[in-house]
């Protein structure tokens, strides 16, 4: 069901492939007794759910994750990634510490960390995460929640000159004297209303 | 496995196109408690650059694809039949308690016939509260063309555009609009270029 990541370090190690669908799949060293050595090893380990593979359930574990494949279910993986790869389908609530979106993924996620939606990665549902980045092209549908770890004033772009980003803006056009809007180039108006 | 791009999410946008200065926008903003968590609809698919401004602020973003629910994908065009004026009962779906503190409409009422914009500003009624500001486009003329578009914010004032290539169906001039929009009340205006005018809403329950 997993296979074991070809182009990963020394430090992969085969996952199980003993854990049957619909249930609880701890990716791990199979039968393992150098606990502390997997623990240690973990945050570089990874487990790979190839392109022709479809599993439902809850996936957990202390390896990060990547998902080529459809999964349906649940996956907890409070430490680790996940990586839902370019056409792969998700289907699940997930709880990660950074999820990056490249396929597609319906379900309420939370990243302690982050949660990226690359140019190729199409969402539907909620996001919690104190940083949440959309790249140009990404596709989502929800609402997100996000708690950043400072909170700025607004300011005005004006104000920020080091910031510009090399486009010119649109100035509004000034008020002409009885100027029709939207013509000749000089119209502005603003006032109260109602 | 998974690329490292800190600081990515408050980077210079390298959306390509026009820009917009708003006049308004700020105050959208203006003495908003910096510690209380923002409310914030946006109506239209979620643009990276507005994702990018607000997660500088503890916000919850509701990103509401309404031009697709109202028969127009995000080219603009328009893909079923007739819609029944009680759509928005029927779509919105915010979860129980939302109360928006800012509402982006962007240039979509001006997707909407006069019926579906009662409705929609009707059932939005549920979800905002007497404090909440909103933001609108429409046309100063609709004797001069109106090219609609989809935004974003880059930052308090400064709006990313991308241009919307089908006609807009029912450019609404702030004259007709303000008596199908209750309780949504015009309290400012400036007119842009391009036949554009923004307009900041408030809430007037009488």
């Amino acid at each position: 069901m997993f296979e074991k990541r070809k182009d990963n370090d020394a430090s992969d190690r085969h996952v199980s492939r003993s854990a049957p669908a619909g249930q609880s799949s701890a990716l791990g060293a199979p039968g393992s007794s150098a606990a502390a050595a997997n623990a240690a090893s973990a945050n570089s380990a990874k487990a790979y759910i190839s392109g022709t593979i479809a599993v439902k359930g809850e996936l957990s574990g202390n390896e990060d994750v990547v998902i080529a494949g459809h999964f349906e279910g649940n996956i907890n993986l409070p430490s680790q990634s996940l990586t839902i790869t370019q056409g792969g389908k998700v289907r699940a609530d997930v709880h990660a510490n950074i999820i990056e979106i490249q396929g597609e993924l319906i379900g309420d996620v939370e990243g302690m960390d982050k949660v990226l939606i690359t140019p190729t990665g199409r969402m539907q549902g909620n996001i919690k995460s104190p940083r949440v980045i959309l790249d140009d092209g990404a596709q989502f549908k929800g609402s997100i929640d996000m708690e950043p770890t400072a909170t700025p004033k607004p300011q005005p772009a004006a104000s920020r000159a080091a910031q510009g980003s090399g486009a010119p803006a649109a100035a509004p056009k000034q008020a002409g004297p009885g100027g029709q809007a939207g013509q000749g180039g000089q119209a502005q108006r603003q006032g109260a209303s109602s | 496995m998974v690329a490292r791009r800190e600081q990515t999410e408050i980077a210079p946008s390298t959306i390509a196109g026009p820009r917009l200065q708003s006049r308004l926008m700020p105050l959208l903003f203006e003495g908003l408690d910096p510690e209380r968590s923002l409310t914030v609809l946006d109506i239209g698919v979620a643009k990276p650059e507005s994702v990018r401004f607000f997660s500088r602020y503890r916000c919850r973003l509701h990103f509401a694809d309404l031009f697709g629910e109202t028969g127009y994908d995000s080219d603009g065009v328009r893909r079923h039949g007739a819609l029944k004026d009680t759509l928005f009962e029927r779509i919105f779906e915010f979860p129980r308690n939302t109360t928006f503190d800012v509402c982006l409409f962007w240039d979509f009422l001006n997707y909407l016939g006069t019926p579906l914009l009662r409705d929609f500003a009707k059932t939005l009624r549920r979800y905002v509260h007497d404090d909440t500001r909103s933001h609108a486009f429409v046309p100063f003329s609709n004797a001069l063309p109106f090219v609609g578009h989809r935004f974003g914010l880059e930052s308090v004032d400064r709006l990313s555009m991308r241009e919307d290539p089908s006609p807009v169906p029912h450019p609404h001039t702030r004259k007709a609009i303000a008596p199908a929009l209750w309780p949504f009340s015009v309290k400012r205006a400036a007119l842009l270029g391009e036949n554009r005018q923004e307009l900041l809403l408030e809430i007037r329950r009488i």
